[in-house]
């Protein structure tokens, strides 16, 4: 993930990128921690409100693999399988995981 | 100072309240003074969006900015005050030549176009304002539907474009479009002026039907997330310029 490059796609500057990753990140933290919480009582409105914030924020954000992975989920959220819904969540957070590292958070 | 230059100033800016006397008092004296600066272009500052605006035509002014002035309205303000004073040189002192290439309130003044933002994702709100300001656009935010629905009746409706967002809390997209559109047609009903402000759908979701959806709702366009800078610049422009402003 090359954040310059981003950045400069989107016609921002790398330090405004950074500020809008670090406020992304906070937010989908929260966000993740919202949907675990929902799948825990089956609050599947609020699981999918969720997911479709994260993935249009990565989306807007260039985070193209972190956007895919909370659209998985949220398809999988919305067929309601619990087991591929697992599945898709940990790989959602494994991707959050990834460009929160990346980001130096 | 002004008026007494022997080399009169290319353009004044001033604030609509200050003390002792205020920004449309010192235009007026300025444009009855007879001095070679006497039909200087004037751009008023205010607080106040929406009077301040009506204050400033009013009073003669070329063009409003409202408060906090922005460095890039700033810039695309000044530049079309005096391109205009350039090409309306011989006109000026006999008859008063207004810019009106810029979407307005009542077709005199020059103003900023004013978006209104409803998005509830702060990444999203950040993101939308950094790139509609540099644009020169002046953006305003609401956190959800309801909120969309207030700032718009609030403002009286003056929003040149509604950038919606579907999924929000408290109320969604459709349901604020739904609701603007009916006060709109209330609107209609009382002043008999027509009066109906783009709305723009912003959408995560690909679905076919979506499209369908929006317009159904009462919404004009559709732009699907993640949102292309280019792509947003271009669909605003289609809207504004469609107003029949220009």
């Amino acid at each position: 993930m090359n954040f310059k490059q981003i950045a400069e796609e989107l016609g921002l500057e790398e330090k405004e990128y950074f500020e809008l990753l670090h406020l992304f990140i906070t937010t989908a933290e929260d966000e993740l921690e919202k949907i675990h919480d929902a799948i825990k009582e089956d609050a599947r409105q609020k699981v999918l409100f969720e997911a479709h914030s994260i993935k249009g924020a990565a989306g807007n954000l260039g985070l193209l693999e972190l956007s895919e992975a909370a659209r998985r989920f949220e398809a999988d959220a919305k067929q309601g399988n619990r087991k591929n819904m697992a599945q898709s969540f940990q790989a959602l957070e494994r991707d959050f995981e990834t460009v929160k590292t990346l980001a130096g958070d | 100072m002004a008026s007494a230059a022997q080399d009169p100033f290319d353009l004044c800016i001033l604030d609509l309240r200050m003390p002792l006397l205020d920004g449309d008092e010192v235009l007026r004296r300025l444009r009855q003074s007879g001095l070679p600066s006497a039909q200087i272009p004037a751009l008023a500052c205010s607080c106040s969006v929406v009077g301040g605006a009506k204050q400033a035509d009013e009073a003669g002014f070329d063009g409003f900015l409202p408060k906090p002035v922005r460095k890039e309205a700033l810039f695309h303000m000044l530049n079309k005050l005096l391109t205009t004073r350039e090409d309306s040189q011989p006109e000026r002192g006999t008859e008063k030549v207004r810019e009106t290439s810029q979407p307005s309130i009542d077709g005199h003044i020059i103003r900023s176009i004013r978006i209104l933002l409803a998005e509830d994702n702060p990444v999203n709100q950040k993101l939308g304002k950094i790139v509609l300001q540099r644009a020169g656009y002046e953006v305003e935010i609401a956190n959800n539907g309801r909120e969309a629905v207030n700032k718009h009746r609030e403002n009286q409706g003056r929003f040149d474009v509604i950038l919606m967002d579907i999924q929000m809390p408290e109320m969604d997209g459709y349901t604020a479009t739904q609701e603007i559109r009916r006060l709109e047609s209330e609107q209609l009903q009382v002043s008999a002026k027509k009066a109906r402000v783009p709305i723009v759908a912003m959408t995560a979701n690909a679905m076919q039907g979506d499209r369908e959806n929006c317009l159904n709702a009462g919404m004009d366009d559709y732009i699907a997330k993640p949102i292309k800078r280019e792509t947003i610049l271009e669909v605003l422009k289609k809207w504004v310029s469609n107003e029949g402003h220009v």
